[in-house]
Protein backbone atom coordinates (compact mmCIF):
# COMPACT_ATOMS: atom_id res chain seq x y z
CA UNK A 1 0.00 0.00 0.00
CA UNK A 2 1.52 3.55 -1.25
CA UNK A 3 -1.11 5.59 0.62
CA UNK A 4 -3.98 5.19 2.51
CA UNK A 5 -7.28 6.88 0.91
CA UNK A 6 -7.68 10.42 2.36
CA UNK A 7 -11.04 10.51 2.41
CA UNK A 8 -11.01 11.11 6.12
CA UNK A 9 -9.66 14.86 6.03
CA UNK A 10 -11.62 17.08 8.62
CA UNK A 11 -13.30 14.12 10.12
CA UNK A 12 -13.44 13.59 13.71
CA UNK A 13 -12.53 10.76 15.39
CA UNK A 14 -12.73 9.13 18.76
CA UNK A 15 -10.84 5.47 18.78
CA UNK A 16 -12.17 3.35 21.92
CA UNK A 17 -9.56 0.45 22.81
CA UNK A 18 -8.10 -1.01 25.71
CA UNK A 19 -4.82 -2.42 24.33
CA UNK A 20 -2.70 0.23 24.17
CA UNK A 21 -0.28 -1.05 20.76
CA UNK A 22 -3.56 -1.75 18.73
CA UNK A 23 -4.76 1.77 20.00
CA UNK A 24 -1.64 3.53 19.18
CA UNK A 25 -2.37 1.94 15.39
CA UNK A 26 -5.76 2.61 14.87
CA UNK A 27 -4.72 6.26 15.68
CA UNK A 28 -2.25 6.75 13.67
CA UNK A 29 -3.47 4.63 10.38
CA UNK A 30 -7.03 7.41 10.52
CA UNK A 31 -4.49 10.66 11.00
CA UNK A 32 -2.91 9.25 8.32
CA UNK A 33 -5.71 9.30 6.58
CA UNK A 34 -6.39 13.16 7.86
CA UNK A 35 -8.60 12.55 10.63
CA UNK A 36 -8.26 14.54 13.83
CA UNK A 37 -8.43 11.85 16.47
CA UNK A 38 -8.82 11.74 20.38
CA UNK A 39 -8.10 8.09 21.93
CA UNK A 40 -8.97 6.34 25.31
CA UNK A 41 -8.71 3.51 26.48
CA UNK A 42 -11.88 2.65 28.53
CA UNK A 43 -15.57 2.92 27.73
CA UNK A 44 -16.34 5.14 30.74
CA UNK A 45 -13.90 7.87 29.51
CA UNK A 46 -15.21 7.41 26.22
CA UNK A 47 -19.05 8.10 27.39
CA UNK A 48 -17.71 11.48 28.94
CA UNK A 49 -16.39 12.23 26.15
CA UNK A 50 -19.23 11.58 24.03
CA UNK A 51 -21.38 14.02 26.52
CA UNK A 52 -19.42 16.65 25.76
CA UNK A 53 -17.53 16.62 22.26
CA UNK A 54 -19.24 16.34 18.93
CA UNK A 55 -17.29 13.11 16.70
CA UNK A 56 -18.30 12.13 13.85
CA UNK A 57 -16.94 8.38 13.69
CA UNK A 58 -16.71 6.23 16.54
CA UNK A 59 -14.11 2.98 16.55
CA UNK A 60 -14.51 0.95 19.68
CA UNK A 61 -13.73 -2.69 20.89
CA UNK A 62 -15.76 -4.36 22.15
CA UNK A 63 -14.68 -6.28 25.05
CA UNK A 64 -13.13 -3.90 27.80
CA UNK A 65 -12.64 -3.93 31.25
CA UNK A 66 -15.76 -2.26 32.98
CA UNK A 67 -17.87 -1.07 30.26
CA UNK A 68 -18.30 -2.66 26.73
CA UNK A 69 -18.30 -1.50 23.10
CA UNK A 70 -21.74 -1.73 23.22
CA UNK A 71 -22.30 0.77 25.94
CA UNK A 72 -19.90 2.68 23.97
CA UNK A 73 -22.57 2.59 20.48
CA UNK A 74 -25.64 2.93 22.49
CA UNK A 75 -24.43 6.58 24.07
CA UNK A 76 -23.17 7.36 20.57
CA UNK A 77 -26.50 6.37 19.06
CA UNK A 78 -28.20 9.10 21.73
CA UNK A 79 -25.96 11.56 20.32
CA UNK A 80 -28.06 14.64 18.74
CA UNK A 81 -26.16 14.57 15.99
CA UNK A 82 -25.70 11.37 13.14
CA UNK A 83 -22.40 9.15 14.13
CA UNK A 84 -20.75 6.65 12.47
CA UNK A 85 -20.16 3.18 14.03
CA UNK A 86 -17.04 0.87 13.91
CA UNK A 87 -16.44 -1.85 15.95
CA UNK A 88 -12.84 -3.97 16.08
CA UNK A 89 -13.06 -6.89 18.14
CA UNK A 90 -10.98 -10.22 18.16
CA UNK A 91 -14.11 -12.15 19.01
CA UNK A 92 -17.78 -11.67 19.14
CA UNK A 93 -20.94 -13.54 20.09
CA UNK A 94 -23.69 -14.17 17.97
CA UNK A 95 -25.58 -12.06 20.42
CA UNK A 96 -23.27 -9.34 19.97
CA UNK A 97 -23.00 -9.38 16.17
CA UNK A 98 -27.02 -8.89 16.24
CA UNK A 99 -26.89 -6.35 18.83
CA UNK A 100 -23.98 -4.26 16.51
CA UNK A 101 -26.48 -4.90 12.94
CA UNK A 102 -29.19 -3.07 14.94
CA UNK A 103 -27.04 -0.17 16.05
CA UNK A 104 -25.75 0.33 12.74
CA UNK A 105 -22.59 -0.51 13.38
CA UNK A 106 -20.02 -2.24 10.83
CA UNK A 107 -18.05 -4.93 12.60
CA UNK A 108 -14.28 -5.60 11.77
CA UNK A 109 -12.70 -8.49 13.21
CA UNK A 110 -8.95 -8.60 14.01
CA UNK A 111 -6.82 -9.06 12.91
CA UNK A 112 -7.43 -6.56 10.54
CA UNK A 113 -5.15 -4.28 8.18
CA UNK A 114 -5.36 -0.90 7.78
CA UNK A 115 -7.21 -1.31 3.89
CA UNK A 116 -9.61 -2.89 6.25
CA UNK A 117 -9.89 0.08 8.62
CA UNK A 118 -10.48 2.61 5.42
CA UNK A 119 -13.37 0.21 4.11
CA UNK A 120 -14.89 0.80 7.81
CA UNK A 121 -14.55 4.20 7.94
CA UNK A 122 -15.31 4.88 4.49
CA UNK A 123 -18.91 3.27 4.99
CA UNK A 124 -19.11 4.52 8.50
CA UNK A 125 -18.82 7.93 6.85
CA UNK A 126 -21.16 7.29 4.76
CA UNK A 127 -23.70 5.99 7.06
CA UNK A 128 -23.60 9.16 9.25
CA UNK A 129 -23.80 11.70 5.38
CA UNK A 130 -27.10 9.47 4.68
CA UNK A 131 -28.10 10.87 8.72
CA UNK A 132 -28.30 7.97 10.67
CA UNK B 1 29.41 -93.10 79.15
CA UNK B 2 30.13 -94.09 75.28
CA UNK B 3 26.25 -94.55 74.51
CA UNK B 4 25.90 -91.07 76.58
CA UNK B 5 28.58 -89.42 74.59
CA UNK B 6 27.33 -90.44 71.61
CA UNK B 7 24.10 -89.20 72.61
CA UNK B 8 25.37 -85.76 73.18
CA UNK B 9 27.11 -85.64 70.14
CA UNK B 10 23.39 -86.26 68.18
CA UNK B 11 21.91 -83.89 70.06
CA UNK B 12 24.77 -81.49 69.13
CA UNK B 13 24.99 -82.26 65.64
CA UNK B 14 20.54 -81.93 65.63
CA UNK B 15 21.19 -78.65 67.22
CA UNK B 16 23.70 -77.04 64.75
CA UNK B 17 21.16 -78.49 61.65
CA UNK B 18 18.30 -76.91 63.08
CA UNK B 19 20.23 -73.49 63.68
CA UNK B 20 21.44 -73.79 59.69
CA UNK B 21 17.81 -74.44 58.47
CA UNK B 22 16.23 -71.37 60.87
CA UNK B 23 19.42 -68.93 59.33
CA UNK B 24 18.31 -70.55 55.78
CA UNK B 25 14.65 -69.42 56.82
CA UNK B 26 15.32 -66.25 58.15
CA UNK B 27 17.49 -65.23 55.59
CA UNK B 28 14.20 -65.91 52.92
CA UNK B 29 12.18 -64.07 54.94
CA UNK B 30 14.35 -60.89 55.63
CA UNK B 31 15.06 -60.87 52.26
CA UNK B 32 11.34 -61.04 51.18
CA UNK B 33 11.20 -58.00 53.71
CA UNK B 34 13.98 -56.21 51.90
CA UNK B 35 12.00 -56.61 48.64
CA UNK B 36 14.13 -59.93 47.33
CA UNK B 37 12.41 -62.49 46.14
CA UNK B 38 14.20 -65.02 44.28
CA UNK B 39 16.24 -66.36 47.47
CA UNK B 40 14.96 -69.60 48.92
CA UNK B 41 15.44 -71.81 51.56
CA UNK B 42 17.53 -75.04 50.93
CA UNK B 43 15.21 -78.32 51.44
CA UNK B 44 16.22 -82.17 52.59
CA UNK B 45 12.70 -83.48 51.47
CA UNK B 46 12.71 -85.53 54.42
CA UNK B 47 9.41 -84.24 55.59
CA UNK B 48 10.35 -83.10 59.21
CA UNK B 49 9.04 -80.43 60.43
CA UNK B 50 12.11 -77.91 59.47
CA UNK B 51 11.25 -78.97 55.89
CA UNK B 52 7.68 -78.83 56.69
CA UNK B 53 8.64 -75.09 57.37
CA UNK B 54 11.29 -74.45 54.57
CA UNK B 55 8.45 -75.67 51.98
CA UNK B 56 6.08 -73.24 53.29
CA UNK B 57 8.19 -69.91 53.58
CA UNK B 58 9.83 -70.63 49.88
CA UNK B 59 5.75 -71.27 48.96
CA UNK B 60 4.81 -67.79 50.64
CA UNK B 61 8.08 -65.83 49.47
CA UNK B 62 6.99 -67.05 45.68
CA UNK B 63 3.49 -66.48 46.50
CA UNK B 64 4.51 -62.55 47.84
CA UNK B 65 6.71 -62.51 45.00
CA UNK B 66 3.73 -63.20 41.88
CA UNK B 67 1.61 -60.70 43.71
CA UNK B 68 4.27 -57.26 44.04
CA UNK B 69 4.57 -58.33 40.17
CA UNK B 70 0.70 -58.11 39.67
CA UNK B 71 0.90 -54.94 41.52
CA UNK B 72 3.61 -53.43 39.77
CA UNK B 73 2.06 -54.70 36.77
CA UNK B 74 -1.72 -52.96 37.61
CA UNK B 75 0.49 -49.61 38.96
CA UNK B 76 2.04 -49.16 35.19
CA UNK B 77 -0.94 -49.54 33.50
CA UNK B 78 -2.65 -47.35 36.41
CA UNK B 79 -0.22 -44.83 35.50
CA UNK B 80 -0.34 -45.02 31.76
CA UNK B 81 -4.50 -44.70 32.06
CA UNK B 82 -4.09 -42.01 34.67
CA UNK B 83 -1.35 -39.94 32.04
CA UNK B 84 -3.73 -40.34 29.41
CA UNK B 85 -6.66 -39.21 31.11
CA UNK B 86 -4.93 -36.20 32.17
CA UNK B 87 -4.04 -35.19 28.46
CA UNK B 88 -7.72 -35.65 27.93
CA UNK B 89 -8.71 -33.67 30.28
CA UNK B 90 -5.98 -31.15 29.41
CA UNK B 91 -6.86 -30.95 25.82
CA UNK B 92 -10.70 -30.22 26.37
CA UNK B 93 -9.64 -27.19 28.95
CA UNK B 94 -7.54 -26.16 25.82
CA UNK B 95 -10.64 -26.41 23.67
CA UNK B 96 -12.54 -24.35 26.19
CA UNK B 97 -9.83 -21.93 26.33
CA UNK B 98 -9.64 -21.77 22.31
CA UNK B 99 -11.73 -18.35 21.98
CA UNK B 100 -9.61 -16.61 24.91
CA UNK B 101 -6.30 -17.34 22.79
CA UNK B 102 -7.42 -16.27 19.38
CA UNK B 103 -8.54 -13.26 20.81
CA UNK B 104 -5.04 -12.66 22.48
CA UNK B 105 -3.20 -13.47 19.86
CA UNK B 106 -5.53 -11.37 17.50
CA UNK B 107 -4.39 -8.00 19.05
CA UNK B 108 -0.23 -8.17 18.74
CA UNK B 109 -1.06 -9.84 15.28
CA UNK B 110 -3.50 -6.74 14.50
CA UNK B 111 -0.59 -4.58 15.86
CA UNK B 112 1.95 -6.49 13.22
CA UNK B 113 0.08 -5.69 10.13
CA UNK B 114 -0.98 -2.32 11.08
CA UNK B 115 3.11 -1.54 11.55
CA UNK B 116 3.61 -2.86 8.31
CA UNK B 117 0.88 -1.05 6.55
CA UNK B 118 2.09 2.16 8.12
CA UNK B 119 5.43 1.29 7.53
CA UNK B 120 4.91 0.82 3.87
CA UNK B 121 3.02 4.54 3.03
CA UNK B 122 6.94 5.70 3.97
CA UNK B 123 9.33 3.48 1.73
CA UNK B 124 12.01 5.85 1.33
CA UNK B 125 12.67 5.25 5.24
CA UNK B 126 15.67 3.90 5.97
CA UNK B 127 15.84 0.67 8.81
CA UNK B 128 17.24 3.46 11.61
CA UNK B 129 14.29 5.44 11.04
CA UNK B 130 12.19 2.88 11.54
CA UNK B 131 13.48 1.59 15.19
CA UNK B 132 10.97 2.54 17.62
CA UNK B 133 8.46 0.39 15.10
CA UNK B 134 10.62 -2.59 15.12
CA UNK B 135 10.70 -2.45 18.43
CA UNK B 136 7.22 -2.27 18.93
CA UNK B 137 6.77 -5.26 16.35
CA UNK B 138 9.68 -7.11 18.77
CA UNK B 139 7.14 -6.73 21.66
CA UNK B 140 4.02 -8.09 19.91
CA UNK B 141 5.98 -11.19 18.67
CA UNK B 142 7.51 -11.38 22.14
CA UNK B 143 3.70 -11.27 23.49
CA UNK B 144 2.46 -13.84 20.85
CA UNK B 145 5.91 -16.24 21.63
CA UNK B 146 4.32 -16.07 25.72
CA UNK B 147 0.54 -17.17 24.99
CA UNK B 148 1.70 -19.63 22.24
CA UNK B 149 4.64 -20.98 24.92
CA UNK B 150 1.74 -20.89 27.68
CA UNK B 151 -0.83 -23.17 25.77
CA UNK B 152 1.87 -25.23 24.65
CA UNK B 153 2.98 -25.75 28.57
CA UNK B 154 -0.63 -26.65 29.49
CA UNK B 155 -0.87 -29.01 26.10
CA UNK B 156 2.47 -30.69 27.13
CA UNK B 157 2.02 -34.99 28.17
CA UNK B 158 4.52 -36.53 29.94
CA UNK B 159 6.18 -37.90 33.39
CA UNK B 160 6.65 -35.65 36.00
CA UNK B 161 9.59 -33.57 35.34
CA UNK B 162 10.71 -31.61 38.63
CA UNK B 163 13.13 -28.35 38.38
CA UNK B 164 13.47 -25.53 40.57
CA UNK B 165 10.61 -23.57 39.89
CA UNK B 166 10.01 -19.40 41.03
CA UNK B 167 6.91 -19.84 43.43
CA UNK B 168 4.88 -17.07 41.58
CA UNK B 169 5.69 -18.14 37.62
CA UNK B 170 3.52 -21.13 37.30
CA UNK B 171 0.39 -18.76 38.73
CA UNK B 172 2.01 -15.67 36.45
CA UNK B 173 2.05 -18.19 32.94
CA UNK B 174 -1.80 -19.00 34.09
CA UNK B 175 -2.61 -15.64 33.95
CA UNK B 176 -1.07 -14.73 30.88
CA UNK B 177 -3.53 -17.08 29.40
CA UNK B 178 -6.68 -16.12 31.80
CA UNK B 179 -6.36 -12.48 32.25
CA UNK B 180 -7.64 -11.01 29.07
CA UNK B 181 -10.72 -13.96 29.07
CA UNK B 182 -11.61 -13.06 32.54
CA UNK B 183 -11.64 -9.01 31.62
CA UNK B 184 -14.05 -9.88 28.76
CA UNK B 185 -16.35 -11.31 31.86
CA UNK B 186 -15.79 -8.12 33.47
CA UNK B 187 -13.97 -9.30 36.06
CA UNK B 188 -11.39 -7.69 38.11
CA UNK B 189 -8.16 -9.58 39.63
CA UNK B 190 -6.53 -8.61 42.33
CA UNK B 191 -3.46 -10.00 42.59
CA UNK B 192 -1.37 -9.95 46.03
CA UNK B 193 2.08 -11.92 45.64
CA UNK B 194 3.73 -11.68 48.38
CA UNK B 195 8.03 -10.26 48.28
CA UNK B 196 11.38 -12.53 48.22
CA UNK B 197 8.89 -15.90 47.35
CA UNK B 198 11.15 -19.00 47.63
CA UNK B 199 11.80 -21.94 45.00
CA UNK B 200 10.05 -24.95 44.61
CA UNK B 201 11.37 -28.13 43.39
CA UNK B 202 8.35 -29.18 41.18
CA UNK B 203 6.91 -29.92 37.93
CA UNK B 204 6.16 -26.42 36.53
CA UNK B 205 4.02 -27.42 33.61
CA UNK B 206 1.62 -29.75 36.14
CA UNK B 207 1.39 -26.28 38.49
CA UNK B 208 0.79 -24.16 35.64
CA UNK B 209 -1.81 -26.94 34.66
CA UNK B 210 -3.26 -26.71 38.35
CA UNK B 211 -3.68 -22.60 38.50
CA UNK B 212 -5.18 -22.63 34.51
CA UNK B 213 -7.69 -25.15 36.33
CA UNK B 214 -8.79 -22.90 38.95
CA UNK B 215 -8.65 -19.60 37.27
CA UNK B 216 -11.10 -21.37 34.68
CA UNK B 217 -13.06 -22.85 37.60
CA UNK B 218 -13.13 -18.94 39.09
CA UNK B 219 -14.19 -17.41 35.62
CA UNK B 220 -17.15 -19.84 35.21
CA UNK B 221 -18.37 -20.02 38.53
CA UNK B 222 -18.55 -15.57 38.27
CA UNK B 223 -20.18 -15.85 34.20
CA UNK B 224 -23.44 -16.95 35.77
CA UNK B 225 -23.55 -14.33 38.39
CA UNK B 226 -26.34 -11.56 37.50
CA UNK B 227 -24.99 -8.64 39.30
CA UNK B 228 -21.82 -7.36 38.03
CA UNK B 229 -20.69 -5.42 40.26
CA UNK B 230 -18.43 -7.51 41.98
CA UNK B 231 -16.76 -10.09 40.01
CA UNK B 232 -13.63 -10.52 41.85
CA UNK B 233 -10.94 -12.84 42.03
CA UNK B 234 -8.20 -12.31 44.11
CA UNK B 235 -5.04 -14.82 44.20
CA UNK B 236 -2.72 -14.53 47.24
CA UNK B 237 0.55 -16.09 47.47
CA UNK B 238 2.61 -16.23 50.69
CA UNK B 239 5.04 -17.98 52.68
CA UNK B 240 5.36 -19.71 55.60
CA UNK B 241 8.67 -21.41 57.06
CA UNK B 242 8.18 -24.40 55.01
CA UNK B 243 5.86 -23.86 52.75
CA UNK B 244 4.47 -21.98 50.05
CA UNK B 245 0.27 -20.92 50.15
CA UNK B 246 -1.73 -20.05 47.07
CA UNK B 247 -4.89 -18.62 48.02
CA UNK B 248 -7.45 -18.52 44.64
CA UNK B 249 -10.65 -17.03 45.81
CA UNK B 250 -13.55 -15.73 43.29
CA UNK B 251 -16.97 -13.68 44.90
CA UNK B 252 -19.04 -17.00 43.06
CA UNK B 253 -21.66 -18.12 44.13
CA UNK B 254 -19.24 -20.48 46.23
CA UNK B 255 -19.41 -24.03 46.41
CA UNK B 256 -22.57 -25.93 48.82
CA UNK B 257 -21.49 -28.12 51.59
CA UNK B 258 -22.63 -31.43 50.29
CA UNK B 259 -21.21 -30.39 46.50
CA UNK B 260 -18.04 -29.20 48.65
CA UNK B 261 -17.44 -33.21 49.60
CA UNK B 262 -17.31 -34.73 46.69
CA UNK B 263 -15.55 -31.67 44.85
CA UNK B 264 -12.44 -33.38 44.21
CA UNK B 265 -13.51 -36.69 42.68
CA UNK B 266 -13.23 -37.68 39.37
CA UNK B 267 -15.56 -36.66 36.97
CA UNK B 268 -17.83 -35.19 39.50
CA UNK B 269 -18.79 -31.70 38.19
CA UNK B 270 -21.67 -29.42 38.61
CA UNK B 271 -21.12 -27.46 34.99
CA UNK B 272 -23.60 -28.14 32.06
CA UNK B 273 -23.26 -30.72 29.32
CA UNK B 274 -20.14 -29.60 27.55
CA UNK B 275 -19.02 -27.29 29.79
CA UNK B 276 -16.18 -29.56 31.45
CA UNK B 277 -15.75 -33.17 32.10
CA UNK B 278 -15.08 -32.84 35.70
CA UNK B 279 -11.88 -33.84 36.15
CA UNK B 280 -10.09 -30.70 36.80
CA UNK B 281 -10.31 -30.40 40.48
CA UNK B 282 -9.42 -34.15 40.59
CA UNK B 283 -6.22 -33.68 38.51
CA UNK B 284 -5.26 -30.80 39.83
CA UNK B 285 -5.51 -32.52 43.72
CA UNK B 286 -3.46 -35.53 42.05
CA UNK B 287 -1.18 -33.60 41.56
CA UNK B 288 -0.39 -31.04 44.33
CA UNK B 289 -0.90 -34.69 46.21
CA UNK B 290 1.97 -35.37 44.07
CA UNK B 291 4.29 -32.69 44.85
CA UNK B 292 3.94 -33.97 49.17
CA UNK B 293 1.47 -30.46 48.88
CA UNK B 294 -2.08 -30.15 50.36
CA UNK B 295 -5.18 -28.95 48.00
CA UNK B 296 -8.36 -28.07 50.70
CA UNK B 297 -11.31 -25.74 49.22
CA UNK B 298 -12.65 -23.34 51.79
CA UNK B 299 -15.85 -21.11 51.49
CA UNK B 300 -14.57 -17.26 50.54
CA UNK B 301 -14.75 -14.45 53.30
CA UNK B 302 -17.21 -13.17 50.68
CA UNK B 303 -19.33 -16.71 50.06
CA UNK B 304 -17.38 -17.45 47.67
CA UNK B 305 -15.32 -20.18 46.76
CA UNK B 306 -11.59 -20.09 48.02
CA UNK B 307 -9.07 -23.02 47.14
CA UNK B 308 -5.85 -23.31 48.97
CA UNK B 309 -2.81 -24.81 47.45
CA UNK B 310 0.43 -25.42 49.79
CA UNK B 311 3.10 -26.69 48.01
CA UNK B 312 6.66 -27.60 50.37
CA UNK B 313 9.61 -25.24 49.75
CA UNK B 314 12.67 -26.45 47.65
CA UNK B 315 15.35 -28.23 50.25
CA UNK B 316 18.14 -26.11 48.73
CA UNK B 317 15.83 -23.13 49.04
CA UNK B 318 17.85 -20.91 52.38
CA UNK B 319 15.67 -17.72 53.38
CA UNK B 320 16.09 -15.88 50.41
CA UNK B 321 15.20 -16.42 46.68
CA UNK B 322 17.41 -18.41 44.06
Amino acid sequence: MDELADDATGLRLLIVEDDELVREMVVRAAAAMGATVDAVSGGEEAMSRLRVERYDIVVTDLMMPNTSGLEVLKAARRCEHPVGLVVVTGYAERSDERAIAELGAILVQKPFRAADLVTALSWAQNQRDSGR
Amino acid sequence: MADRCDQRSSEDEHRTDVEGALEGLTAVLLAVARGKFDVRASRDYSGDPIDVLSYLVNATAEEVSHLVEQLETERRELQVARDRLVQAAKLAALGELAAGVAHELNQPLTAIGMLVDLLELHPERRVGQCRSDLERMGQAVRRMGRIVDSVRMFGRAGPLRRSLVPAERPLNDALELLAKPMEQCHIEIDKRIGDSLPVLHADEDRLHQVFVNLLTNARDALRGVQDKRDLRVTLVVERSATHVIYRVEDTGPGVAPAVAQRIFDPFFTTKEMGQGMGLGLSLSHGIILEHGGEMRYQRGDAGGAAFVVELPIAECEGAGGL
